[in-house]
């Protein structure tokens, strides 16, 4: 009965604590999360905030580039934004915007943020941060992937340096590395997330561009 | 040909989106270089919308003046 416990069960109880340590060593790469679910984490914590600041800078024309960085410009504006629950209040327009409807001061008088050229590119610009994610979170499944996956997993578990290069009594060379503690590899996670829409939402993000007259009937 | 993306980046520590950049693309014929079906140079059209966003929970309601309050209530 000993012999049968040293010979087969206690081999197979080591091979199973190591197979264990193995995948526990692995756990960093576990723990990064989907795009998706960060996203909509993300937007779920915001819809429960109800004021904050935002600046929305537009940048738009001709590029040459691979990183589509313009360099004829056709439209380029920088708006100052509070946001309070389904309200932006743009103070350096005067204007007071809900998702669908908003107002100007211009001319002497508050009026439809339509009625002029400067507040329909606002209202046209400027939407709810909130609604912005909305629309990702719909492609984000199919489509999402962290930009600064491989960067996090490099800074979680790094091909660390040699930390201590010695000789041991015998005269060998003895390396020991350390490795990052659970939580500190736990807390680097990517950030940075892209989602790429179907053509037919693609067209529609240029439409509502046109439709603002920025691009001057070009 | 129209391409558009999302870049959303979010605070690990408090899982907020802090900045938020929508890009939409359209190629030129015959001047867009393409990869399929996405655009990787050559001369397109290109749109970047960055938001930033700060400053959370520290923004409190707005006092709209009673002449904007009517107009907006007028408007559909």
């Amino acid at each position: 009965m000993r012999s049968l416990f040293t010979r087969i069960l206690l081999p197979v109880a080591l091979m199973t604590a190591c197979t264990g340590l193995l995948f526990a060593g692995d756990s960093s790469k576990k723990k990064i999360p989907s795009p998706y679910s960060q996203l909509a984490k993300a937007a779920k914590n915001l819809s429960k905030i109800k004021g904050f600041k935002t600046t929305l800078t537009v940048q738009g024309g001709l590029s040459n580039t691979k990183d589509h960085k313009i360099h004829q410009f056709a439209v380029k504006e920088s708006y100052q934004g509070d946001i309070y629950k389904g309200l932006i209040h743009i103070s350096a327009a005067e204007s007071y915007k809900t998702p669908r409807k908003g107002v100007r001061f211009f001319e002497g008088a508050w009026r439809n943020i339509y009625s002029d050229p400067q507040g329909r590119k606002l209202q046209t610009f400027f939407n709810f941060p909130q609604e912005v994610l909305k629309r990702a979170l719909r492609h984000a499944k199919r489509s999402g992937r962290w930009l600064d996956a491989e960067q996090a997993a490099a800074e979680a578990n790094p091909a660390k340096p040699a930390e201590e290069i010695e000789l041991d009594e015998s005269g060998r060379t003895v390396v020991s590395k350390k490795r990052l503690p659970g939580k500190e590899a736990e807390a680097i996670m990517p950030t940075i997330m892209l989602v790429e829409t179907p053509t037919r939402e693609a067209l529609d993000h240029y439409l509502t561009v046109e439709k603002s007259g920025c691009l001057g009937g070009g | 040909m129209t391409n558009a993306f999302y870049e959303i980046e979010i605070d690990p520590e408090t899982s907020l989106p802090i900045r938020i950049k929508v890009t939409a693309l359209t190629g030129r014929k015959g001047k867009t270089r393409r990869k399929g079906n996405k655009i990787i140079g050559g001369e397109h059209a290109a749109f970047h919308f960055e938001y930033k966003l700060s400053e959370f929970g520290k923004v409190e309601a707005p006092k709209i003046p009673r002449n904007a309050q009517k107009v907006l209530a007028k408007l559909k």
